[in-house]
């Protein structure tokens, strides 16, 4: 009785722990929606030694590839030519 | 004549007393041994009257005895049947709690049977494999966020309102951080904080509370900010913000500003020597309709690896 009293603790608090999770997991997906929107860019992690996403005209629903090789620009030059792209 | 008769009453008398001193002895003897008898006899019951007084005084002590004995008895049969009667109400005691014991045997079985059913189903519910795939999706999702942060010099911070953050801005100190909170409520967008302040941006505010266009606003200020650290970042006094009325966007700005923002807020600036630029443009495709950038289909790109868009 005693194992299973605390099991049912167990379940209770694991279940509080996953609801905390998905709050988190929520607000962070809200997060990067917030990211993705402003930006009109979604990043490729394939590479990581190339800077590589998409932008996406919500508009026309057209996507356009971009690839930067992180090697030969400098942060500041990546960033603000990627800025440029979305911003016209 | 006379004295014939006579003669002979006295022969006879003579003869009589002759037999009768004949049998004297015979009786003086008899006499003599019943008195001895008498005596022994006596002597014996004597003895006899003694030992019987003797044996009265046993006696007596024998029914002390005796009466003490049934007292004891009698507390031994009281005590015999308190204890007897106690014994019948523990069996019946006893009997009930065995009773009770097979009961609850029985209702610890069914309690095991249904924990162990209620530990299978709970154990289906909260596997292993779910708790993995909230970790593996925040991890993506950081990775991402971390993507924004280290590329773009991008940084987003829910609180009272919205704090956005701009890096490599400054060509002379790309690590400079541009920042403006807008928050949204009651329908009206307010800037409550533009560090550096900007001017001539009332504009802007007010094409924002009009279209509602929160992400164009949040991108022309980049730009604003950039056009300024240009022309030298001149400072501004304190300017008073619009407040026209317009809807709300998909995302609500009134949330709590979140506590790991402040932790995944690293500085990821990469530095690189070579000056030459390779921007390459690829050729744009069209874009499906599931991936728009709303809330939702971020949601469905992020359960996509590492976030692929369909060629």
């Amino acid at each position: 009785m005693d194992d299973l009293e605390g099991q049912r603790v167990a379940v209770l608090e694991k279940k509080k722990m996953l609801k905390k999770q998905k709050q988190d997991e929520f607000r962070a997906q809200r997060k990067l929606s917030m990211y993705a929107s402003v930006t009109n860019i979604i990043p490729n992690l394939d590479d990581q030694s190339r800077v590589m996403g998409y932008i996406v005209d919500r508009d026309t629903k057209a996507v356009q590839n971009f690839e930067i090789d992180a090697e030969k620009v400098t942060a500041y030059e990546t960033c603000n030519s990627i800025w440029k792209m979305i911003t016209p | 004549m006379d004295t014939k008769p006579e003669e002979s009453v006295r022969s006879k008398m003579e003869s009589l007393k002759l037999a009768c001193d004949r049998e004297i002895p015979a009786h003086l003897q008899k006499a003599d041994s019943a008195a001895a008898a008498l005596r022994e006899s006596l002597a014996s019951i004597r003895a006899r009257v003694q030992e019987t007084v003797h044996c009265q005084g046993k006696l007596g002590q024998v029914k002390a005895k005796l009466r003490e004995a049934e007292e004891e008895l009698f507390k031994a049969l009281a005590a015999k049947t308190r204890k007897e009667t106690k014994r019948m109400a523990m069996t019946d005691a006893i009997a009930a709690r065995k009773a009770r014991i097979d009961e609850l045997r029985r209702v610890v079985q069914d309690q095991r049977a249904k924990r162990d059913e209620y530990g299978a189903i709970l154990s289906q519910q909260f596997s292993e494999s779910e708790d993995r795939s909230i970790k593996d999706s925040k991890e993506e999702i950081e990775e991402v966020i971390s993507w924004y942060n280290k590329v773009l010099g991008f940084y987003i911070e829910g609180g009272h309102g919205v704090r956005f953050t701009f890096k490599n801005i400054n060509l002379k100190n790309p690590d400079e951080e541009f920042c403006f909170t807008v928050r949204h409520a009651n329908d009206v967008y307010t800037l409550i904080d533009c560090d550096p302040h900007l001017n001539e941006i009332k504009e802007l505010l007010d094409e924002l509370n009009r279209t509602n266009g929160l992400f164009k606003f949040v991108r022309d200020m980049r730009q604003r900010f950039q056009e300024a650290a240009s022309r030298g970042l001149p400072m501004v006094m304190h300017q008073e913000y619009s407040t026209i009325s317009g809807s709300a966007p998909a995302l609500s700005m009134s949330t709590v500003r979140s506590e790991s923002f402040a932790k995944s807020h690293e500085h990821h600036q990469v530095q690189h020597e070579k000056p030459d630029r390779q921007v390459k443009k690829l050729s744009p495709g069209k874009w499906n309709k599931s991936q728009s950038l709303s809330p939702g289909s971020a949601l469905s790109l992020r359960r996509s690896p590492r976030f692929k868009v369909k060629k």
